[in-house]
């Protein structure tokens, strides 16, 4: 069902709005994303890349994953924020992170990924599935 | 806790070290901090100011908080990873993330704040003592 998210930075440089079904949410406990938003996971939200309408200048940072594929991380260069992230391994697909959103409350993780290498103090909703790498 | 503090962002163009005991460690989970990192909380632990030493450069974005304090958050202009924060209300303590320390392990959260803000997925250790505001 397509559900409509609106959401920005921290500043409001940066705005966003998507109206499509989401593809997946789910939380990344990757070390990447440890690092690139400061904390324990990154709770993503996957959506079709055509539907993401960005107002304002995101910057990206590259890095490539486990898999091979160049993950670009976006976020707002003036406040720091963490927005977006896109994979070179699917073009089609565009994320964005929850707590980004203007109702974070839209959010609905189905599944915990990279539990491999989260934190001891990361402490999960135990009803979510989890898979140590990818959900594959 | 380790002996020495190191850590830094995701690109490597920032670090931060310090010999310090860490005065105060938990997860603050304000709405700022959920749209800065993209994230449910930031897991902070705090240090005297004067026994961090930063390396690179690091952009500050400011805002005030419920507090009336001015929370000031560093991150990597290159790529985007929160590192550092300030409070003008506790001008003696340097704020780091524990996401990225360069051994997350040893992390130990006392306490989570800012309860009020929380989402309904931030799942959070039942274990911790919860303040819906400020611990002060």
């Amino acid at each position: 069902m397509a559900t409509k998210f609106t959401g920005g930075c921290l500043c409001g440089a940066v705005r966003y709005e998507c109206e499509a079904d989401p593809i997946f949410m789910g939380n990344c406990h990757c070390r990447d994303c440890q690092k690139a938003g400061g904390g324990a996971y990154d709770p993503c939200i996957g959506v079709p890349a055509a539907a993401l309408k960005i107002t304002g200048h995101a910057k990206y940072h590259d890095v490539k994953a486990e898999s091979g594929n160049t993950l670009s991380r976006g976020f707002c260069p003036e406040c720091g924020a963490r927005l977006f992230g896109k994979t070179s391994g699917m073009a089609e697909l565009a994320m964005i992170t929850a707590g980004s959103l203007d109702d974070p409350r839209q959010y609905t993780p189905a599944m915990d990924i990279f539990t491999s290498s989260a934190q001891p103090w990361d402490h999960m909703n135990p009803a979510l599935p989890k898979f140590p790498k990818m959900p594959m | 806790m380790a002996s020495k503090i190191t850590g830094g962002c995701l690109c490597g163009a920032v670090r931060y070290e310090s010999a310090a005991v860490p005065g105060f460690a938990g997860n603050c989970h304000c709405r700022d901090c959920q749209k800065a990192s993209g994230g449910a909380y930031v897991p902070l632990l705090a240090l005297p100011a004067n026994a961090v030493t930063i390396s690179g450069e690091v952009k500050f974005f400011d805002v005030q908080g419920d507090s009336g304090n001015i929370m000031s958050r560093g991150f990597c202009p290159t790529c985007g990873t929160r590192v550092v924060g300030k409070s003008s209300g506790m001008p003696a303590l340097t704020v780091i993330l524990a996401g990225t320390l360069d051994d997350p392990g040893d992390f130990k959260p006392a306490i989570d704040f800012f309860t009020a803000s929380a989402q309904p997925w931030d799942h959070m250790n039942p274990a911790l003592p919860k303040f819906p505001k400020s611990p002060a």
